[in-house]
């Protein structure tokens, strides 16, 4: 049953990433460092994006959406520098980028993307 | 084109759409707004296992989940629910965020995705 479907580092809550035909959907990834920056921390998420794509076989250039969270739209700037430093730049998602809190007063970001594998 | 299905339509939205072998729910919240956060979201999860029924599938076939919990000290009550609800073997990728929602006394919102 669910031979359809790949779960990536499933624990009993949920799973870091999840494949489904042809398609990963990612969890909302936090960074590992939460003293860093936003930017720093945005560096850190994204580094951590390439790692999952990169073991369902596909990497950035494949993104399909992403939503981006942070804690303070007045950093959003921070944010977006290290996005865009980062993006395929040929190849951007749709991406929206919201105000929310986040799950302890330290994370400023949080990135929830779907790509293609 | 691919035919895309939906399910409990409105003039405003569908509470389910199914294309191309994957469910999409709506955002979904409890009726009983004066229960506490584990209450409303044991309801909401409730509704989307009906939901996910009607579109073909069930929850251990999830593939993502947001949660929008208005206050961010109650995700423990939230996640107690969850925890009890989720198939262990088959969890989706996940995020929790605090935001508003549509009134002051929903303090939780989720929105799933599924293979059909």
């Amino acid at each position: 049953m669910n031979q359809d479907i790949v779960r990536y580092d499933p624990d009993q809550r949920l799973s870091d990433m999840v494949e489904h035909n042809g398609v990963l959907y990612l969890a909302g990834q936090v960074g590992t460092d939460l003293t860093a920056g936003m930017k720093g921390q945005t560096e850190s998420i994204l580094r951590q994006i390439d790692a999952l794509l990169a073991r369902a076989g596909s990497d950035k250039s494949r993104l399909l959406s992403a939503i981006v969270f942070v804690s303070d739209m007045r950093l959003k700037q921070h944010m977006d520098d290290a996005w865009i430093a980062w993006v395929d730049a040929r190849n951007p998602p749709a991406r929206a980028t919201v105000g929310a809190l986040l799950g302890s007063a330290d994370t400023l970001v949080e990135i929830m993307c779907v790509a293609a594998k | 084109m691919s035919s895309i299905t939906r399910h409990q339509t409105s003039s405003r939205m569908s509470r389910a759409v199914v294309h191309n072998g994957v469910a999409y729910l709506a955002g979904t919240t409890a009726d009983k707004r004066d229960a506490p956060m584990k209450g409303q979201t044991e309801e909401v999860l409730k509704k989307i296992d009906e939901l996910l029924k009607l579109a073909g599938t069930d929850k251990s076939r999830l593939l993502s989940a947001v949660v929008y919990v208005s206050d961010m000290r109650l995700k423990p009550e939230m996640d107690e629910a969850w925890l009890a609800w989720v198939d262990p073997q088959n969890p989706p990728a996940r995020a929790t965020v605090e935001t508003r929602l549509g009134s002051a006394d929903t303090l939780v919102e989720i929105m799933v995705t599924a293979a059909a």
